[in-house]
């Protein structure tokens, strides 16, 4: 077979530029698997070694005020492997840097390093001294944004008292591997929130808690039930005030992680399996049309003595080959794409080490997926080199037969000019390269709508929540219930237009046999801070007697207005009521109810509570000092800087994405179209030559050949603007989630831009052909026969 | 009858990987307007090589061509390109139709870059293919193909029809009835007539015969009583 294989890559040397289209194409596949898979892989790994070295707790469970013995109980509980109690405290801080105050929540650990629950790995500095009073450990990434280090003070509003701490130690925490605040928040934001771990003497003594604690964790025994622990938890720890212990899974920062590691197993598969077959079809049609001009060649080694069995292996080692070069290519670029990656995740989320080492599984699987999509593309020429008769294929190929097709009974088609009559019976007689063409680039075209779609969907989500919902400029949260005098207190405040009370009360919702831990934000009548829409940016009457759910929360409850849900309150008195649900709003985070402010006041016990407020102001950075003084004040949200702070977290990964998605497109547009020139060329090469000798410019000859490339492209788009809008509604259904959704919005720059993407790279798949045209030789044409 | 070409030493060197091959040594020739004149010579005889430079598909490596007042050696592509648009018919042996358009399209397409072209439908007419128009050349014979050719490349009104082997892949009785039309279109419409071939038996129709070999023209002799191409046999 030695003279095969020289023959094999002389033929490969002869394709360059088709096969090199073929292979940046499977390479787009590989590599989005093997980055996707690596990143999977990589991040479930880092994941779990991170939650087991450092003891991530299995369960969590909040109270108001506990005595530490209460510990021992909860440490004999069946199923508990060990329980921890600790101190836990919104707080503000006071950054020099910063012209508002940061949100601090502070967590007490012991005075002495010991192998606790959702330990600290700690980047620099060292553990407390003595017995910690004055000293603090701050999250890493808080100080990093700061420029905070190790011996500088910060200054933190502690339990009416303003301390400064000294900084011993910047940490990382399995607990808080996504830095963020609380639900509603969905992006870290280290500029505006930190965790700050204090020694347990200190914090007992900050926040009068001797021999207390407010907050436990545990881990528990393999097997053993999380929800019957949880109940035990929530009987021990009733009297102490608490308000329902969850697992892990609706641990927040653990919450974002398994989401997006949930989102990464999906889409593992789906994307490489678009560009493969893209890739296969291609390869098919390339592969058709070497055996059609390889005819004589295959009948004559057949007439050598050649078995067919060693022909069909010729033909499926060239098809190997490629899927071996286009799996080592992408493999490559997986491997360095999979850096990015976990350098964008390293953004997000705060692990000790966080490196997507490369990952055999993924390029062997990589590689075995690229195999058999080659296989497949090979399926039709091996069928047709198996039924070539020698005899029949010694004579020449017979002539294109063109008979009468479909477009003649169209009766505009004869009044068409030349060119398009010549490209429309071609395509008609080449139906299924058409096909392939026309499928390629409606695959390329949704791949760029969803790219771009996804970018229009953040700006989307920000626009719905941050400009129609949350009309306030700053949202301020209290340490606990207050009265209507804090509201008058912040209405005082420099630079405050406008200040509207809000009671966050923490509830269990429960309609039939679902259930819902959540919180009710109670909104007094007339208030215009928060506006509450239905599904078409219409206002929602405020909620009067009963509740207002936002669609997700519905939808998880399985209730529509009219029907009555069960309020169990978690804190105060803790009743337990049936209210009915009077309407559904439609917002892009969390899963909130509304109730009306008086109303819910009175669930907890209170004439008129508040626990935040929302305000309009004129002056942030005067109200944004005022507030760093305010004791009461347990958190502070600008929302100029939150906004702020979304886009910029995104825009880089963003950016990333989009490229590589905008690079990944081009590859298939670029290679199907090519390929279906290139192959057109070579069948026309004749009839396009005989028009330049009868007298047909170049751009007339041009026209012919490019004019099929342009039509195909152009049918492309609408199939592939309804695959991308198809592509982009399932993204929203993929990310319809608890923590945050995105609207459905396909936007015209979306589409024009799309269309723009397809056509440019439709030219430049031309251009080089253009290159081959011209070396034409017209001599050589009138002498050739086919 | 005034002179359409005017050729003087023109001679073609091709490049051949490392070997340099003097397919037409220079070379003087006249061709009067209106004339059939047939080049005879065996294959590699420089034949088709001058066919292709008097057509504007090649140029000379050195010496001019005069067409009329027209130097083709000081044309560039698109020069060449518009001169065979406007004043060249080619016939070729492979007949070359464009496969996906039918026998009335290939004519019609070439009137369509003429400036004053003759009616598709009467040149088809003409080969005696009327019934055939809307055939695609899949579905015609080597003899119709041809004829199909010869009406596309008369349609437009060329000033001299060049054909090169027009009866190669014909058989004895379809290549008369080609060269039938052939001699019908220089008598009836005046126009000249370039045809070459290795068929000396062809040379018989013509009103002067020009003979090379190896690259030169041998002689050049006048047929005082051209015959008719049914009168011929080989």
């Amino acid at each position: 077979m030695r003279t095969l294989d020289r023959k094999l890559l002389r033929n490969l040397g002869s394709m360059r530029g088709q096969l090199f289209a073929i292979v940046l194409i499977i390479a787009c596949g590989i590599a989005s698997f093997v980055t996707v898979l690596t990143a999977y892989r990589g991040l479930t790994s880092t994941r779990d070694a991170y939650y087991a070295r450092y003891r991530m707790a299995d369960l969590f469970a909040t109270v108001k005020r506990a005595p530490r013995a209460a510990l021992d109980d909860l440490a004999r509980l069946p199923g508990v492997r060990r329980a921890e109690g600790r101190i836990v405290f919104d707080v503000t801080l006071d950054v020099p840097d910063l012209s508002r105050p940061a949100s601090g929540r502070v967590v007490s650990v012991p005075d002495r390093r010991t192998a606790i629950l959702n330990d600290l790995h700690l980047t620099r500095g060292r553990w407390f001294e003595g017995d910690g009073t004055g000293q603090v450990i701050v999250a890493d990434r808080f100080a990093q944004v700061h420029g905070l280090e190790v011996g500088d003070t910060v200054s933190v509003l502690m339990n009416n008292k303003k301390e400064a701490l000294r900084i011993v130690a910047r940490a990382l925490s399995p607990e808080f591997t996504y830095l963020i605040r609380g639900a509603g928040d969905v992006l870290p934001d280290p500029e505006s929130f930190t965790v700050l771990w204090v020694s347990e003497t200190f914090a007992e003594a900050v926040f009068d808690f001797d021999g207390a604690c407010n907050d436990f964790v545990a881990t528990l025994d393999p097997g053993a039930s999380l929800e019957d622990v949880i109940a035990a938890f929530d009987r021990r720890l009733d009297r102490h005030g608490a308000i329902g212990a969850y697992g892990r899974r609706d641990q927040l920062s653990n919450r974002f992680l398994s989401d997006e590691i949930k989102g990464l197993q999906g889409s593992a598969t789906m994307t490489p399996t678009i560009f493969l077959a893209v890739a296969a079809f291609t390869l098919h049609m390339l592969l058709a049309r070497v055996v059609a001009t390889q005819r004589t060649q295959i009948a004559l080694f057949r007439a050598f003595g050649y078995t067919t069995g060693e022909l069909v292996r010729h033909y499926l080692k060239l098809a190997l080959g490629i899927g071996i070069l286009g799996a080592a290519v992408g493999s490559g670029m997986g491997i360095w794409f999979g850096r990015q990656v976990a350098a964008i995740y390293g953004e997000f989320y705060s692990f000790p080490i966080l490196d997507f080492p490369v990952d055999p599984v993924a390029i062997v699987g990589g590689t075995l997926a690229a195999l058999v999509f080659a296989s497949l593309g090979a399926i039709g020429a091996l069928r047709a080199v198996v039924r070539l008769l020698p005899a029949e294929a010694l004579q020449p190929e017979a002539p294109k037969a063109f008979g009468r097709t479909f477009l003649e009974r169209w009766p505009l088609f004869a009044r068409l000019p030349f060119p398009a009559r010549m490209i429309l019976r071609h395509i008609a007689r080449s139906r299924v390269r058409a096909a392939i063409t026309v499928g390629g680039v409606a695959l390329s075209a949704s791949i760029l709508l969803l790219a771009f779609f996804s970018w229009g969907a953040t700006e989307g989500l920000l626009d719905h929540q941050f400009r129609l919902s949350d009309r306030q400029d700053v949202r301020v949260a209290f340490h606990e219930e207050r009265g209507r005098g804090a509201l008058y207190e912040l209405g005082r405040l420099p630079g405050v237009r406008v200040a509207e009370p809000e009671l966050a009360v923490p509830v269990r919702l429960v309609h039939g046999n679902r259930s819902r831990r959540t919180g009710i934000a109670g909104l007094a009548p007339g208030s215009t801070l928060h506006a509450l829409l239905d599904e078409n940016l219409r206002h929602v009457q405020p909620p009067r007697e009963g509740l207002l759910l936002s669609r997700k929360l519905a939808e998880l409850l399985d209730v529509r207005p009219g029907d009555d849900v069960e309020v169990r309150v978690l804190n105060g008195r803790k009743p337990v009521l049936e209210v009915p649900v009077e309407s559904v709003v439609d917002e892009q985070l969390g899963t909130a109810a509304y109730a009306d402010l008086h109303r819910l006041s009175r669930w907890v016990g209170e004439e008129y509570a508040l626990t935040g407020a929302r305000l309009s102001v004129t002056d942030p950075r005067r109200l944004g000092e005022a507030l760093k003084e305010i004791p009461s004040v347990a958190a502070v949200d600008f929302k100029g800087h939150t906004v702020a702070s979304f886009r910029e977290t995104l825009a880089r990964s963003q950016r990333i994405f989009g490229t590589v998605l905008i690079l990944f497109a081009g590859a298939i547009t670029f290679g199907v179209v090519y390929n279906t020139a290139r192959i057109s060329l070579a069948e026309r090469a004749r009839e396009l030559g005989t028009l330049s000798v009868l007298g047909f410019t170049d751009t007339e000859v041009r026209r012919v050949l490019e004019g099929e490339s342009w039509l195909l492209a152009a049918l492309a788009l609408l199939p592939g603007l309804g695959l991308g809008a198809l592509f982009s509604w399932l993204l929203t259904r993929v990310y319809d989630t608890e923590l945050f959704r995105f609207p459905f919005v396909l936007r015209r720059d979306s589409i024009l831009q799309t269309v723009a993407l397809v056509l440019l790279f439709t030219l430049l798949a031309n251009l080089l052909v253009r290159r081959r045209l011209r070396t034409l030789d017209m001599v050589d044409i009138l002498k050739a026969r086919e | 009858m005034g002179e359409l070409y005017r050729v003087r030493g023109a001679s073609r060197v091709y490049r051949m990987g490392e070997v340099e091959v003097e397919a037409l040594k220079p070379t003087d020739l006249d061709v009067a307007e209106g004339e059939a004149l047939v080049i005879l010579g065996p294959s590699g005889s420089g034949k088709s090589t001058l066919l292709h430079l008097l057509g504007g598909v090649d140029r000379p490596s050195a010496g001019t061509i005069l067409f009329r007042d027209l130097d083709l050696t000081g044309l560039d592509a698109k020069g060449l390109t518009l001169f065979r648009r406007r004043h060249v018919g080619f016939v070729f042996q492979f007949y070359n139709l464009i496969p996906s358009l039918t026998a009335l399209e290939n004519v019609a397409m070439a009137t369509e870059v003429a400036p004053n072209p003759r009616d598709p439908r009467a040149m088809i007419g003409m080969v005696g293919l009327a019934d055939r128009a809307d055939h695609f050349p899949a579905q015609l014979s080597g003899g119709e193909q041809q004829r199909v050719a010869i009406a596309r490349a008369v349609a437009k009104a060329p000033d001299v029809l060049l054909c090169d082997e027009p009866t190669g892949a014909l058989d004895y009785r379809t290549g008369i009835k080609v060269l039938e039309v052939l001699r019908q279109v220089n008598r009836e419409l005046g126009t000249t007539l370039l045809l070459i071939t290795h068929n000396a038996a062809i040379a018989d129709i013509a009103d002067r015969v020009v003979r090379m070999r190896s690259g030169r023209i041998l002689e050049t002799r006048v047929n005082e009583a051209p015959k008719a191409p049914e009168a011929i046999e080989w």
